[in-house]
């Protein structure tokens, strides 16, 4: 499990993987400010 | 870093595409018209009058030129009548459903209520409460409070919104959508005639706001 790592990536999994985006969120810390995007490596 | 049609396609295809089957979408080249709106104005904070269930709000928040959004729509909680709104025919659970989880800044308010304490924005959107009364307030307001740009939605399909941005000067719809902008560049003292109601916009605030003759 790992935690979310940008705020569009966040909204993506909680529109649609609500399930895992509840998980993901248990991993993330709390208040945690997330970049919009992340850049492809 | 995605611009234009490519953000409007990214977008799309990440979180459109599954959308669920008994609501009615703006659709996508509307959205593409507001991305046009936000990079030709260079916009970074928006306001938005009606969120609904968040998913413009959430396009708008998700483009790179965007730093902050508010959206402002009453709530199923509040027990305002709402005879004109859209959603007032749809599933009532949403409410910025699909933003929730952004920094999107989220205020339950009758837009009716909402003044210019509210603060400034790049741009401000108008889709709230379809009805005339709140749609010229609406409008009113976003012309005092917007610094680069006013947008509005549904300008042609929904009589009362027809009339209220008919009434407004320099705006420009944009073809094959229900968006019309209105460029705030310098805000120009105008005078504007709702019917026979007057207002002033503009950056002389010794003008009275409205004057009614």
């Amino acid at each position: 499990m790992a935690p979310f790592v940008s705020s569009s990536q966040r909204a993506y999994f909680h529109i649609h993987m609500p399930k895992l985006a509840k998980k993901w969120e248990a991993h993330t810390p709390k208040g945690k400010k997330l970049p919009k995007h992340v850049g492809k490596k | 870093m995605m611009h234009g049609q490519e953000f409007v396609d990214w977008y799309h295809r990440k979180f459109v595409n599954s959308y669920p089957k008994s609501v009615w979408p703006t659709v996508y080249n509307d959205h593409r018209a507001l991305v046009h709106v936000i990079e030709k104005f260079d916009v970074k904070t928006i306001l938005e009058i009606g969120t609904w269930q968040g998913w413009t709000a959430l396009l708008m928040w998700l483009h790179p030129n965007v730093e902050a959004l508010t959206t402002v729509d009453i709530h199923k909680d509040m027990n305002i009548p709402y005879d004109h709104a859209i959603h007032h025919l749809q599933d009532k659970s949403f409410y910025g459903e699909y933003c929730k989880f952004t920094p999107v800044k989220q205020v339950f308010q009758d837009s009716m209520t909402l003044t210019e304490d509210i603060g400034h924005f790049d741009m401000v959107f108008v889709e709230g409460n379809h009805d005339y009364e709140h749609c010229k307030h609406d409008t009113e307001l976003a012309l005092r409070i917007a610094d680069k740009v006013v947008a509005w939605h549904d300008v042609w399909n929904i009589d009362t919104v027809a009339q209220v941005v008919g009434y407004v000067p320099d705006c420009y719809l944009v073809a094959g959508t229900l968006v019309a902008y209105k460029p705030m560049k310098d805000k120009p003292r105008q005078e504007i005639m709702f019917g026979d109601e007057k207002i002033y916009v503009g950056i002389d605030n010794q003008i009275p706001i409205v004057d009614k003759t």
